[in-house]
C-alpha cells in the first residue's frame, strides 16, 4: 500500500481559513496514513492562478467571508469549464461554511445586491443580518455508507437548493441549510457542508470516506488498515450529552 | 426639564446599585435609563466633542483606554473614562451619570471611552467623537461577530470624515478605513528581537481588504499584524507612520518615539501596539512627547491577565484567555513556551455560553500554533472540561503530542484537577482558562485552606 498516493489541493487558505480549517488538511493526512495510504497537499495560495485539475484527487476549499467569496468567485470565472469538467468527471470538492457561496448560481447579500457565482450545484446564497452558531449535528448516506456527524455551524448565509441539487444530509440538530431538515448540497462528489471547523478531525471516519472516494475514482481496490477513533467517539459523545442537556432544558441554551 | 429628572432618578439607582451591588454599578444604571430616553447620553451639557476620544477594536481596546486615561490624568487632566471596561452605550451612560452634577453638567474636560466595536453604530449618533481610535480586527467570538468583514462593515456605516482616524498601521482590516477620512493618524510598532515571519506549509495569512488576494508580512509581531503589503495591489503599511514605536529592548524595558525613550510598563510585543496607539492620541490631543512618557512608568493595566495561586506544594500560573478569541490563546501560549524549564500545561477551553444557544466551539484553537510550546519542555498536558476535553486533547494529539503525556479530564469539579495536579511530579505548572473557571478554582481553594486551618486548629 505504501505505494499509493493520493493528491490534495488545499485551495486559498490565506484568503479563507477562518475557523481553524487549516486542521482539515491534517486529518486528511493522518486519516491517509492510518489507512495505509499516503497523502500529498499543494497549497494553491491565488484564484488567479490556473489549476490542473488533473493533478489532484481532492479539493479542499475553507470557509471565507462573503466578501472574499465574491472576488474569488469572479476571478475563478476564468477557469470556470476547467472546474465545471472535473466536477462532472467525479472530482471530489469539500467545501466548508460559507464558502459554500462560491459554487452558487446567486449570492445575495443583506443591502439585496446580487453577484452571480460559479452555478455550479443549482443553489443560491442569501446572507442574512444576523449570524448564528450552534452545534451542529446530522446524518448522511451520501458517501456510501451512513454518517453521523457533529460539528459546529457559524452560519451567515441561508442556502436555498434548486431543482437539481440534493441535500448532503438531515438535520438531527442544529441550523443546517436555513433552518429546515436539509444540511448542505451533494452534487456529483462535491461535498459542500456548513459544519465549519476543523470537521475532518472531529469526524474521521467522514475524511475516511472521502479517502476511500478518491481511491473508488482512480479504481485503487486495496484492502485498507482498520482504523479506531476512541477520542474522536469519546469528544462526539460528550458534545451529544452537551445537546441533549441543551434539549431537556427545553431551551436551545441548555441553561 | 425631563432630562434633569431622569437624571436625579438615575443618580438614585447609582447610589443604590453601590449598596446593594457594586459589580453591576458600571453599567445597570445606565441600561436603565437608557430604556427610558434613549437619547439619554445626548443630553449632557459642556462635552467638548474635540476632547472626545472613542477607542474600538477587537483586542487592546481597554488597555489601550486605560493608558490614554492614565496619561492624560498623569498631566493633571481632568478626564471622564469607562476604565471599567463597560463598553456598550449603558456603560457610556452610566460613567456620564457618575460625572455629572445634577442639572447634566459633566465634570470632564476630556473624554476617554472603549467602546465595543459593535455598539459604535448605537452611540455615536448622540456622542459625535472627533477623535477614533481603532486597534485592529480580528477573529472574535464568531457566534456573535461572524466573521471580521461583519465587523468592518459595522464600523464603516459610523466612521466618517467628520473623524481624526488612528489606524494601526501594521494591521491590514485597521488600515482599510483609511479611505474615510483625510485626517489619518498612523500608529505602528517597528521589527524588534521578538518579530517573526510565518512560512510552515499550513501557516496562514489573510486576505487583502482592498482585492481579496493574499497580504504577505514582512514581518509579524504580533499574530496576523506587522509590516504589510499587498503583492496584487498597492495596498501596504504607511513607509513612515506618524507614530511609531523603535528601538525596542525587552531587556531593558525600553523603546522609543520620535526620539523620546518610554519605558514599558509591560514588555511583551501586543502591548507595544496599545503604547504607540495611546502616545498618537496624546500628541494630537496636545500633551507634549516628555510628558506622555513621563507617565509611562507609572501605568498599572487593570484586570492583567497573568495570576498566580498556591495550592498545597504547588504554584499554578494563570494565563486568562477569552475564549472564540485566537490571539489571547496565541499570546498565553507564548508566554508559557518563553519558560523552558520543565512544566506542566494545563488547557480548559470550555463550551461557548455567552450567548444563547451555547455551543461547543474550540475550532480557534486551530487558529493558534503550539510548536514553540510543545518544544518547551512540557511533561504532561492536562484537557478538562465537561464537554470539550476530548477536543482539546485533540488539537494536541494533531500537533505530535504523545498520547501518554495527555490526561483528560472530562468534568466541571475543579477539586478533581486540583487532585491530579497534586498527583503530579512536575510542580512548575501553568493553566489556561476563561476568567470563570479560574474563579472557581481559586475559590475552592480559599474554602479548602480555610478548612484545612480549622482542622489544624
Amino acid at each position: 500500500m505504501d505505494n499509493v498516493v493520493l493528491k490534495t489541493a488545499f485551495l486559498y487558505p490565506d484568503i479563507f481559513c477562518l475557523n481553524g480549517e487549516r486542521g482539515n488538511i491534517s486529518a486528511l493526512c493522518r486519516t491517509a496514513e492510518k489507512l495505509g495510504i499516503k497523502m500529498m497537499v499543494d497549497r494553491i495560495n491565488s484564484p488567479d492562478s490556473a489549476i490542473n485539475f488533473d493533478t489532484y484527487d481532492i479539493f479542499y476549499i475553507p470557509s471565507g467571508e462573503l466578501k472574499y467569496i465574491i472576488s474569488t468567485a469572479q476571478a475563478l470565472k476564468k477557469q470556470h469549464s476547467s472546474i465545471k469538467k472535473a466536477v462532472d468527471a467525479g472530482k471530489i470538492f469539500l467545501i466548508t461554511g460559507t464558502s459554500v457561496a462560491l459554487f452558487a448560481d446567486k449570492i445575495i447579500r443583506a443591502d439585496k445586491s446580487e453577484y452571480s457565482a460559479l452555478g455550479i450545484g443549482a443553489f443560491d446564497c442569501i446572507e442574512r443580518k444576523d449570524v448564528y452558531g450552534n452545534d451542529l449535528v446530522f446524518d448522511t448516506q451520501a458517501l456510501d455508507k451512513y454518517l453521523r456527524i457533529t460539528g459546529c455551524q457559524i452560519s451567515l448565509i441561508n442556502t436555498v437548493l434548486k431543482d437539481g441539487s440534493k441535500p448532503l444530509g438531515e438535520v438531527v440538530y442544529g441550523y443546517g441549510n436555513n433552518g429546515g431538515a436539509d444540511e448542505g448540497i451533494i452534487y456529483n462528489n462535491c461535498i459542500f457542508t456548513n459544519a465549519l471547523g476543523p470537521v475532518l478531525i472531529k469526524n474521521p471516519q467522514l475524511a475516511a470516506a472521502i479517502i476511500r472516494l478518491a481511491l473508488k475514482n482512480r479504481d485503487i481496490d486495496i484492502k485498507l488498515n482498520d482504523i479506531d477513533f476512541e477520542i474522536e467517539n469519546n469528544s462526539s459523545i460528550k458534545i451529544w450529552e452537551f445537546i441533549e442537556e441543551k434539549i431537556k432544558n427545553n431551551t436551545r441554551s441548555g441553561r | 426639564m425631563r432630562f434633569v429628572t431622569e437624571l436625579f432618578f438615575a443618580k438614585i439607582i447609582v447610589f443604590l446599585i453601590n449598596i446593594i451591588n457594586p459589580q453591576k454599578g458600571t453599567s445597570f444604571p445606565g441600561k436603565i435609563i437608557n430604556k427610558i430616553d434613549n437619547n439619554f447620553i445626548g443630553k449632557f451639557k459642556g462635552i467638548d466633542l474635540n476632547k472626545v476620544v472613542f477607542i474600538t477594536g477587537t483586542n487592546g481596546k481597554s488597555t489601550l483606554t486605560n493608558l490614554l486615561y492614565h496619561i492624560l490624568k498623569k498631566n493633571g487632566l481632568n478626564v471622564i473614562c469607562n476604565t471599567e471596561g463597560a463598553n456598550q452605550k449603558c456603560g457610556i451612560a452610566t460613567a456620564l451619570i457618575k460625572n455629572s452634577t445634577f442639572f447634566g453638567r459633566v465634570k470632564g474636560q476630556y473624554f476617554v471611552f472603549e467602546i465595543d466595536e459593535r455598539s459604535l453604530y448605537q452611540i455615536y449618533p448622540y456622542i459625535k467623537a472627533k477623535h477614533m481610535v481603532i486597534t485592529n480586527i480580528q477573529k472574535d467570538q464568531v457566534q456573535r461577530n461572524g466573521d471580521p468583514d461583519y465587523i468592518v462593515r459595522k464600523l464603516r456605516e459610523v466612521i466618517n470624515s467628520d473623524m481624526t482616524l488612528y489606524l494601526n498601521n501594521d494591521e491590514p482590516r485597521c488600515k482599510s478605513f483609511e479611505d474615510l477620512s483625510e485626517d489619518t493618524v498612523y500608529f505602528g510598532v517597528d521589527k524588534n528581537s521578538q518579530s517573526f515571519i510565518k512560512n510552515g506549509f499550513l501557516d496562514i495569512s489573510m486576505p487583502c481588504p482592498v482585492c481579496g488576494r493574499r497580504i504577505e508580512f514582512n514581518y509579524l509581531n504580533v499574530d496576523n499584524i506587522g509590516n504589510f503589503y499587498c503583492p496584487s495591489c498597492d495596498f501596504a503599511s504607511e513607509k513612515t507612520p506618524d507614530v511609531k514605536a523603535v528601538d525596542i529592548n525587552y531587556t531593558m524595558d525600553r523603546f522609543s518615539i520620535n526620539n523620546q525613550i518610554f519605558q514599558m510598563p509591560y514588555n511583551v510585543p501586543f502591548m507595544l501596539y496599545n503604547y504607540s496607539g495611546s502616545v498618537a492620541a496624546a500628541l494630537r490631543l496636545g500633551l507634549k512627547i516628555e510628558d506622555i512618557a513621563s507617565a509611562f512608568a507609572s501605568f498599572k493595566n487593570v484586570g492583567g491577565r497573568i495570576e498566580s495561586i498556591r495550592y498545597h506544594k504547588k504554584v499554578i500560573k494563570y494565563i486568562r484567555i477569552k475564549q472564540e478569541n485566537p490571539e489571547t490563546l496565541q499570546s498565553a501560549i507564548d508566554s508559557v513556551a518563553n519558560d523552558k524549564n520543565e512544566k506542566v500545561f494545563i488547557l480548559g477551553l470550555n463550551e461557548i455560553i455567552d450567548f444563547d444557544p451555547h455551543y461547543t466551539n474550540t475550532f480557534y484553537a486551530y487558529d493558534c500554533d503550539f510548536n514553540n510550546l510543545i518544544a518547551s519542555n512540557v511533561s504532561k498536558y492536562v484537557c478538562f472540561s465537561k464537554y470539550v476535553c476530548y477536543d482539546t486533547a485533540l488539537r494536541f494529539i494533531y500537533e505530535g503530542v504523545d498520547e501518554e503525556k495527555i490526561i483528560i479530564l472530562p468534568t466541571k469539579d475543579v477539586s478533581i484537577l486540583l487532585d491530579t495536579i497534586d498527583n503530579l511530579e512536575c510542580g512548575n505548572v501553568y493553566l489556561i482558562t476563561w476568567l470563570k473557571t479560574f474563579n472557581q478554582i481559586k475559590e475552592y481553594v480559599r474554602s479548602s485552606q480555610k478548612l484545612e486551618q480549622q482542622q489544624n486548629g
